[in-house]
């Protein structure tokens, strides 16, 4: 063993690091981090247009500040609950707007659902 | 200062400065991930973002940087037992050509068909296969000396490499020797 990774070994961290176990947990929950994180955006661009703070955000939602900051850093997996609370807070459509964006699927608007449901023949 | 291995053949380590929660490598993946985070650094740096990479839409930016974050992130996951990391790694001093003592080195992440990459990964080459991560950057200039945030990591590196030759980790014979050896190859 060379001289450099002895040193470096009796210098070690007490600790072992954790970036193989954060980065396998990121590559394992990508399939759903994708979407938190496009939410994030989403929110987070609505609240510049809006001009509405972090601390805003939270007393609308009725939540902590820490809630929303850990929120928007975009790798919560947020309850439906909280995502209607943010489409609420900011008077903006995430759920339709992130299916369409993330998997290019159309919600039918509702006159469409009332058709199908009277037509067996569509 | 104390050290974290990232391999388990030794082959790639990371700085864990004083007082940090965790060690550099993975406090940089971290960063690179939080999108508020991400977004505030990419407002203070418009300038720089439109000015090289002519981009104008920071949120654009972000999910370009989360992209190739994840990528870069699974390439280093990924590295196999039989990979030489000395391919993975360059000369930080894009005109340096040859060896130097606890040199310099730099990864940089593979961009998108929009444009270059921004994402550095910096290290200390200890030895032909064996780096020391001592950070990265999102960088948006030409040269590190232009920004803080860079200049910082240009320090940092500094700062390792003096503290390395300071604690004598540096095998000037076992330099010389690889010197001399690919000087005849």
């Amino acid at each position: 063993m060379s001289k450099a990774i002895e040193y470096l070994e009796a210098h070690q961290s007490p600790t072992p690091s954790k970036w193989r176990e954060n980065a396998q947990w990121r590559r394992d929950n990508e399939f759903w981090l994708k979407y938190a994180r496009f939410i994030t955006l989403q929110v987070l661009r609505s609240m510049d247009e809006q001009a509405v703070t972090q601390a805003e955000l939270a007393s609308r939602m009725g939540c902590s500040q820490q809630y929303v900051s850990n929120l928007l850093k975009g790798s919560s997996n947020m309850t439906l609950e909280t995502i209607a609370r943010l489409e609420m807070a900011l008077n903006i459509d995430i759920l339709q707007s992130t299916l369409s964006h993330v998997t290019g699927y159309q919600l039918y608007p509702s006159t469409r659902r009332y058709q199908y449901l009277n037509d067996p023949d569509l | 200062m104390r050290f974290d291995r990232l391999l388990d053949d030794n082959r790639l380590w990371a700085v864990r400065y004083d007082n940090e929660e965790s060690n550099c490598f993975d406090l940089l993946f971290s960063s690179w991930y939080d999108v508020k985070g991400l977004l505030a650094f990419f407002k203070d740096n418009l300038s720089d973002l439109s000015a090289f990479f002519h981009i104008t839409d920071v949120y654009e930016a972000v999910e370009d940087t989360i992209g190739e974050a994840h990528r870069l992130e699974c390439l280093m996951l990924d590295i196999s037992p039989d990979a030489n990391l000395d391919y993975l790694f360059k000369h930080l001093e894009n005109s340096r050509f040859t060896e130097m003592s606890l040199g310099r080195e730099k990864v940089r992440g593979d961009g998108n068909r929009n444009h270059p990459s921004w994402l550095r990964i910096y290290a200390i080459k200890l030895e032909p296969g064996v780096y020391l991560v001592t950070g990265g950057a999102i960088k948006l200039t030409a040269t590190m000396a232009e920004r803080p945030h860079t200049l910082a990591e240009l320090a940092k590196m500094e700062r390792v490499r003096n503290y390395l030759i300071d604690e004598g980790v540096f095998d000037l014979d076992g330099f010389n020797d690889y010197i001399n050896n690919e000087q005849s190859n």
